[in-house]
């Protein structure tokens, strides 16, 4: 038999099937052959009966059945590389967040809890309990008079869509 | 058959972690690196109803340009806004943001240009 490196012609090939399918290859050459069959894009009724055969015994994979799993594979693998790239992204930014954030989380657990720090020193609970009473006013004074505004603005309009009707 | 299930619970899990509600910008004034800063005064209250913080700045132009950005970025998001203008400059905005069926109201008033109070309140639910 040639070596691998070497190219068969066709009706080397061909000889090479007949023999095969005769029975009369060794099991190196039968080797070799099934190598040289997924090489080789010959066709013709004996090669193609040879690789059918090869087939049946399971010497030789269907090639395009062999890429269509390849190609599955590939895209499984990438999902999951992708997958567990995000869930570490995210989990890092989580931990990130966590340890930088969160300076607050013993307290936060709890259900009443005051912090205050004023011109950057903390203060006692007594100061942080009035401070907080004080803020939380501030607040709500703000939302009190955005309120009172909207319902003057609605009063406004009414009063000048009213106005422009009975003028009409 | 392993291999599959095991890149669908990975893709499931990642879609979980992904689908986190997203944090307020200006909540990150509360991350602790303004506790030492003079020109600052944080305040962070919690009872079993409500949820407060109210952050002052005095006399820092800078500090007030990144909390208004901050501000505005939330706006995005928000579903009600509001803006009073006084002399043509902005005095007082305001803004909802919903979460867990619930209003977290956020308000941004100006004494001047260095000077401001910005406070986040609302249910304790709405912050989870």
């Amino acid at each position: 038999m040639k070596e691998n490196n070497d190219i068969l012609s066709l009706q080397e090939t061909e000889e090479l099937c007949r023999l095969y399918m005769e029975c009369r290859l060794s099991v190196l050459e039968e080797t070799e052959l099934q190598y040289i069959l997924e090489k080789i894009p010959y066709s013709s009724p004996i090669i193609d009966q040879t690789r059918e055969s090869m087939i049946a015994e399971g010497i030789l994979v269907k090639k395009r059945n062999r890429h269509k799993k390849t190609v599955f594979h590939r895209i499984c693998w990438t999902a999951g590389i992708a997958a567990s790239l995000i869930i570490i992204l995210t989990l890092s930014i989580k931990i990130q967040n966590a340890d930088c954030g969160n300076i607050y989380a013993d307290n936060e657990s709890s259900d009443n809890f005051v912090i205050a720090y004023i011109g950057g020193e903390k203060l006692t609970p007594d100061a942080s309990e009035r401070a907080a009473s004080e803020s939380i006013k501030k607040a709500e004074a703000l939302m009190a008079m955005a309120t009172a505004v909207e319902k003057e603005n609605k009063i406004n309009q009414e009063n000048i869509i009213n106005f422009t009707s009975q003028s009409r | 058959m392993k291999r599959y299930i095991t890149t669908a619970i990975s893709i499931f899990v990642a879609i979980i972690a992904m689908a986190k509600a997203p944090d307020l910008n200006v909540e990150k004034l509360f991350d602790g690196s303004y506790n030492t800063d003079k020109s600052v005064s944080i305040i962070i209250s919690k009872t079993k109803d409500k949820y407060f913080r109210g952050f002052t700045v005095n006399n820092n132009p800078t500090l007030v340009k990144k909390i208004t950005a901050l501000f505005n970025k939330d706006k995005e998001t928000a579903e009600q806004s509001q803006d009073l203008i006084q002399n043509g400059s902005t005095n007082y905005s305001s803004m909802k943001i919903k979460n867990n069926n619930l209003y977290i109201q956020i308000g941004l008033s100006y004494s001047d240009d260095s000077n401001c109070y910005l406070f986040i309140t609302g249910p304790n639910e709405a912050f989870k």
